[in-house]
């Protein structure tokens, strides 16, 4: 059994006069003890969403989560918030996108670190103090012990980053959640940042999600990719098929999209046409049928579901992209939403 | 730290001139000139030129200036017409009673303010915050002197559940070492003396406390929404740490931030407001005399009031800039 | 909790419909407009103002009698005042005067302080801040001093001294609720034209050569003035409760028959545990006049601000 199971998620925004939202529509996920899996996907296709659902940081007024989150045997959406919080933090950590607020800027380093070592290890605060320290130097962090008695606000960037993964290691939690952790960095630091998330996955048995929009960072990192589109899994493999041969034509868009070194600089890259608002519902069809170079007219006869290319491959397309198919046919019209 | 406070008190200096200068203005504006303001008013014109003579209103002005900054400095305001004694003593008499009065007015609006705010924020929407928003409105436009009368009219003349009128009922001993009613019980171990100082309080307290708690009760609620929307809240959830701990250090000690600068505002209001309380309640305090001497057209009284009032109100709002400093580390450091 | 709820609408797509986008280029004030007329706050603050508008227009015909009229001094007598009547809706204050004219004449005192004192106040304050905001340097520093010493005094401690150089008067109650209101505007309008200075639009005028007197009345100025008609209606509040607390403190007129809420409650005080409603009906009444002015201005604040709406 995996660690971390996610069955048929679905995350609706319902707001008074106005149309429901579907964040999360129907997900499932597996995540295995020790794995690195990326989850990918332009903005505002539910990544974001679904790690709050995990950690049940969703809020609660004008939200309906409904599905199972599994985690370690226990479904995350029943618990008590009580029991909720004690797993927070302890056996599933996450780290956020922006450094620079995500650290309380009147509460000294120091504090922020210990509370958590308090909290869910039983520390005394002398002996969360060592531990503090030793947590910093762990990620990095140069004259941790002074660190320890600063602000937030006197630190980098990079330093705040290397902080809050020291927060969220500091129980050897079971699960790590990274939400985009380096987009807000230089890029310097996003490698360093990188490397520090790597080295430590490495060496324990933490598995970690990592969030994030940048197929650069997905193909440095994660075993396994998921691509997300308008809420659902549209295509899962191991990294290494999935750059090479992908089956999904939004997952083809998007590895076209980003440059890379290998390909000649007058190439010029192929952005996906349209936004992510320009979707059907997938009751109706395939959601990305209305961006789609290769739509069909199977493409809108329902909900596509989910095909298996081998044990580690599958996709939801009724029209896949041929392995080493060459670009997208760019003079097919758009369908309008 | 101490950098922070000293250039605080840099700044202040030059609004400290400015007022002085204001004042000494005002002081020869007020009707009758400087001297008659500051005789009887039926004096004779022999004795207002030997008040001229005595105040040097013949030497150059900036002499006089000189002259003014020296009494102000030395809180000597000249002679009260009303009671004719000196100012000075009459304000020392008085002030405890106004500065336990406007202190008590104080906790009272931040013991019962800040719950209220917090809780509409962590309500935010629902039918409570919608009614504790509504009635903030109305409690900062209710003027305090009305307020002082319903609360008269209601709880000490239909209901007689506390006294009318002045600070401590005569049947009880007590002895006052400090002038502050309350701690005086304290401090001689009179008990039932510091009770009767509270009965005398609580209706004052309340009627010039309403204006500070409804806008601490829109403040508390406006900043606790923001907090409760920052980043850094939403790391702390994912610690897993308990809503205690998070609504305790993370939200409120965020959110206390900008209260630390309207208590320090409403301090000064406060005082300014004893003149309309201490009226209806016939507290026997700085606002009250100071009242009388408005109706009685008592320069040397007004004059000593204002002077005074505007001096704590500086002080006031220094201390507040230094604990605004120690309470956020950024403006600290900047 | 309600934790980056926003940011995940956003990104969720919650942000603005084509039909909301469209809007947006209606116009500042009419759009603002439009919503106000969708806020019960609003409406209720704009019924309470025209009510008392109105009141204190046709006061004549509305009063039963003139505020002055002490015809019915010898139906009271100390401790004892006769109870509403059909004759007398409010009863008779102490001096034999029929409360109901009174209250209704006294609309006409408040709304004429508060609006004389606020425009005086605010012609000042818009003054001060124009210097301050269009010239830096040493205008600017030697205003903006001047703003902090009038700041530095409570507002009412400021009003009282004021009203007690100038002796009771009407004019002098005026004259001290204007004073205290000049810093606010001055500091407010200041505030607003140097964020202006520093926009796009304002550089992109300078480059484009314009003087300096053009960009400043043609472009920041108007653009600044929002917000300080906002404070203005705000302001009508505060001038209304101080106005009434100065005359509570015998600081306005000198004649005891002209109609003032602030001294109807004086003349109340010894009534109040034989006949409430004397002090009640005035309270009253300057609590709803401060309410009205107090509800619009936060509401236009509110719906000319692009923060709120989102």
């Amino acid at each position: 059994m995996a660690l971390l199971e996610i069955r048929d998620l679905k995350v609706v925004f319902t707001r008074r006069d106005k149309a429901p939202v579907h964040a999360v529509d129907g997900l499932n996920l597996d995540v295995d003890r020790g794995q690195t899996v990326g989850l990918v996907g332009e903005s505002g296709c539910g990544k974001s969403v679904t790690s709050l659902a995990i950690l049940g940081l969703l809020p609660t007024r004008g939200v309906e989560v409904s599905g199972t989150i599994t985690f370690d045997g226990e479904d995350l959406l029943t618990m008590s918030d009580t029991r909720r919080r004690e797993v927070r933090g302890r056996d599933i950590a996450m780290i956020f996108q922006d450094p620079m607020t995500s650290l309380n800027p009147v509460l000294r380093v120091g504090v922020q670190l210990t509370e958590t070592l308090r909290r869910h290890r039983g520390m005394s605060t002398g002996e969360a103090r060592v531990e503090a320290q030793r947590l910093l130097e762990q990620v990095g962090i140069p004259a941790a012990r002074q660190r320890l008695g600063e602000f937030p606000h006197q630190l980098s960037g990079g330093m705040r980053q290397r902080v809050l993964i020291a927060i969220a290691l500091a129980c050897s939690p079971k699960m790590l959640i990274a939400d985009e952790p380096t987009t807000a960095l230089d890029v310097t630091v996003q490698a360093q940042i990188l490397d520090l998330l790597r080295t430590h996955v490495a060496d324990s048995a933490t598995a970690l999600v990592m969030i994030t929009h940048d197929m650069g960072v997905v193909a440095g990192i994660c075993d396994e990719v998921s691509v997300m589109y308008a809420g659902r899994r549209i295509e899962a493999a191991r990294c290494y098929p999935l750059f090479e041969d992908p089956r999904h034509w939004y997952t083809k868009g998007l590895l076209a999209s980003a440059p890379t070194l290998e390909r000649p600089r007058a190439d010029r890259l192929s952005p996906i046409p349209g936004s992510a608002q320009d979707r059907i519902p997938w009751a109706q069809g395939c959601a990305f049928a209305p961006r789609c170079p290769a739509v069909t007219a199977d493409c809108l006869a329902g909900p596509p579901p989910m095909v298996s290319v081998d044990d580690t491959h599958q996709h939801r397309c009724v029209n896949p992209a041929q392995p080493h198919s060459g670009p997208a046919p760019a003079d097919k019209e758009l369908m309008s939403p | 730290m101490g950098r922070v406070i000293a250039r605080r008190l840099l700044q202040a200096i030059p609004i400290l001139i400015g007022l002085s200068v204001l004042m000494f203005a005002w002081v020869r504006a007020l009707p009758g000139g400087p001297a008659e303001a500051l005789v009887r008013a039926d004096a004779s014109a022999a004795e207002v030129e030997a008040v001229r003579e005595s105040l040097g209103l013949n030497r150059p002005i900036w002499i006089q200036y000189l002259a003014y900054l020296k009494q102000v400095v030395q809180f000597d305001f000249g002679t009260s017409l009303m009671s004719r004694q000196p100012v000075r003593a009459e304000m020392i008499d008085r002030f405890p009673a106004s500065i336990e009065l406007a202190v008590s007015a104080m906790i009272f609006a931040l013991v019962i303010g800040v719950p209220l705010g917090y809780y509409a924020a962590r309500r935010y929407g629902s039918a409570l915050d919608h009614l504790f928003v509504a009635s903030s409105l109305i409690g900062i436009t209710i003027p305090v002197f009305f307020m002082a009368y319903l609360l008269k009219f209601v709880f000490a003349v239909q209901l007689g559940w506390l006294p009318t009128t002045g600070r401590s009922n005569a049947r009880v001993e007590s002895d006052h070492p400090t002038g502050f009613y309350v701690l005086d019980g304290l401090l001689t171990g009179n008990l039932g003396a510091s009770w009767d100082a509270i009965q005398h309080l609580i209706l004052p307290a309340i009627a010039l406390g309403t204006i500070p708690l409804a806008i601490i009760v829109r403040m508390t609620r406006a900043t606790v929404l923001d907090v409760m929307n920052e980043d850094y809240v939403r790391t702390a959830e994912a610690k897993g740490l308990t809503k205690f701990r998070i609504s305790s250090r993370h939200v409120m000690r965020n959110a206390l931030i900008p209260l630390v600068t309207i208590v320090g505002l409403q301090l000064g209001l406060l005082m300014s407001g004893t003149v309309l309380t201490e009226t209806v309640f016939s507290f026997p305090g700085v606002g009250s005399f100071v009242a009388g001497a408005l109706f009685a057209r008592d320069y040397p009284t007004i004059q000593g009031f204002v002077v005074v009032i505007a001096v704590m109100y500086i002080i006031v709002n220094l201390v507040v800039d230094i604990a605004y400093a120690y309470i956020d580390p950024r403006v600290r450091a900047s | 909790m309600t934790t980056a709820f926003t940011d995940i609408a956003t990104a969720q797509g919650l942000e603005l419909t084509h039909g909301e986008v469209e809007q947006i280029g209606g116009g500042l004030w009419r759009q603002a407009l439009r919503r106000l007329a969708h806020s019960p706050a609003a409406i209720v603050g704009t019924i309470l103002i025209t009510c008392f508008v109105l009141v204190a227009i046709f006061a004549p015909w509305i009063a039963p009698y003139a505020p002055g009229d002490n015809t019915w001094l010898s139906e009271v007598r100390p401790g004892e005042y006769p109870p509403p009547s059909a004759e007398h809706w409010l009863g008779i204050d102490p001096q034999g005067r029929d409360v109901f004219s009174r209250l209704i004449y006294g609309t006409r005192q408040s709304l004429l302080i508060g609006v004389v004192s606020v425009v005086l106040g605010g012609l000042v304050g818009v003054g001060l801040g124009l210097l301050a905001g269009a010239f830096s340097g040493w205008v600017d520093t030697t205003v903006m001093r001047f703003v902090d010493i009038l700041l530095s005094v409570p507002s009412l401690l400021l009003a009282i001294a004021i009203a007690a150089v100038l002796g009771p008067s009407l004019t002098s109650v005026m004259i001290a609720i204007a004073v205290t209101s000049v810093p606010i505007f001055a500091r407010l309008l200041r505030g607003q034209m140097l964020g202006q200075r520093a926009s796009d639009y304002v550089l992109a005028a300078k480059a484009s050569g314009l003087r300096r007197r053009t960009i400043v009345f043609g472009h920041v100025l108007p653009n600044s003035m929002t917000p300080v008609l906002v404070q203005g209606t705000l302001y009508l509040s505060i001038a209304i409760i101080d106005a009434a607390g100065l005359a509570f403190l015998g600081l306005s007129s000198p004649d005891p028959s002209t109609p003032e809420w602030g001294r109807m409650l004086t003349d109340a005080q010894d009534a109040l545990a034989t006949a409430p409603l004397l002090a009640i009906a005035p309270g009253i009444a300057i609590v709803l006049a401060a309410l009205g002015f107090t509800l619009l201005g936060e509401q236009m604040r509110e719906a000319l601000d692009p923060k709120y709406h989102r």
